[in-house]
């Protein structure tokens, strides 16, 4: 399963609902709080998580980390890349706010940060809900296009 | 349920794709004909689409522009690149805001989906950062507008919740 992951060619679904859960689910206090209060570094925050995303090789660790914790060793393990190498993609998603680690001995295992992941959600939730504004506009006029061509072939 | 999927793709890549309950032709005019596009490309209530250009033909100009009393005004430019009856659009487009925003490349396919058509919006952006832009901030400032409804949409649902 992980040689499927690093395949810079095949595209992760990483919004899908099977990996970040259903975001219609997401509670609307959140996503109001999360559009109303959202400080300026949030936002800067959320314009590097989705430019963290865009590097095939960072998209495969976050694919991993969805499985569960895991130490740069075993992160550099699939990917024919160097620890160091594998530390730079971390740092990067760890400053955009997607992976998060905490000390255990000698290692720091990373994981998904969640919050971050989350926002990152939520705001293609919202976005989403705004082009699903114009496309239910769109049903209407549709709908109205049919009864018209109805009403002319009659 | 919503009908309608938004996903990355790639490095730079946004694809949205949305069920309608109508054929593929009609879906294709409602893309095409000035007059049915300013009927529902208008974002939120309120806004209007003065303004809609639509040349379909190859190398054809895009211009839609978008008023709203208290908010102002924006514009949209491009250009079609190819089109095939009622199956598949290729165009280019750019926000103005008023500064031009980088060319978002964009194909559009309709294709039979049961007694409807599946839209396939995939967009192209120059790059990771345009990309990255356009999704966290550049719809943010482009859509101000989607703001006003996303505040209506909440607040209608938190009312229903609360019900």
């Amino acid at each position: 399963m992980l040689e499927a992951f690093c395949d810079p060619s095949s595209d992760l679904p990483f919004f899908d609902p099977v990996v970040l859960g259903d975001s219609r689910k997401i509670p609307l206090d959140r996503i109001k709080y999360l559009y109303k209060y959202m400080p300026m570094r949030e936002q800067i925050h959320l314009d590097q998580a989705f430019a963290a995303l865009a590097d095939p090789t960072r998209r495969a660790i976050l694919a991993r980390l969805a499985l569960g914790e895991a130490t740069v060793m075993e992160l550099a393990e699939p990917f024919d890349m160097s620890q160091p190498a594998v530390s730079q993609h971390l740092k990067v998603l760890e400053d955009a706010g997607l992976v998060a680690s905490r000390v255990q001995g000698a290692k720091r295992p990373r994981r998904l940060a969640k919050a971050g992941i989350d926002a990152m959600d939520q705001w293609l939730a919202m976005l989403r809900k705004a082009l699903e504004t114009n496309y239910g506009r769109l049903d209407q006029v549709l709908a109205g296009m049919d009864q018209k061509k109805k009403g002319e072939s009659q | 349920m919503s009908k309608l999927t938004l996903k990355t793709e790639g490095d730079t890549h946004v694809v949205v794709t949305r069920h309608f309950a109508a054929p593929p032709e009609a879906v294709y005019r409602a893309h095409i004909e000035p007059e049915i596009v300013q009927k529902w490309m208008l974002g939120p209530d309120g806004w209007t689409m003065p303004v809609c250009i639509n040349e379909a033909k190859p190398g054809g100009k895009i211009r839609y522009e978008w008023a709203h009393p208290q908010r102002g005004s924006f514009f949209l430019t491009g250009e079609f690149v190819t089109l095939e009856p009622h199956s598949r659009i290729v165009h280019v487009e750019r926000m103005h805001l008023p500064d031009p925003t980088p060319d978002n490349h964009v194909e559009t396919r309709f294709a039979p989906d049961g007694d409807g058509t599946l839209m396939t919006m995939r967009m192209t952006l120059p790059n990771e950062q345009t990309r990255a832009m356009m999704l966290s901030t550049g719809m943010e400032s482009g859509m101000e507008a989607s703001y006003v409804r996303l505040e209506q949409l909440i607040a209608s649902g938190l009312a229903r919740g609360a019900a």
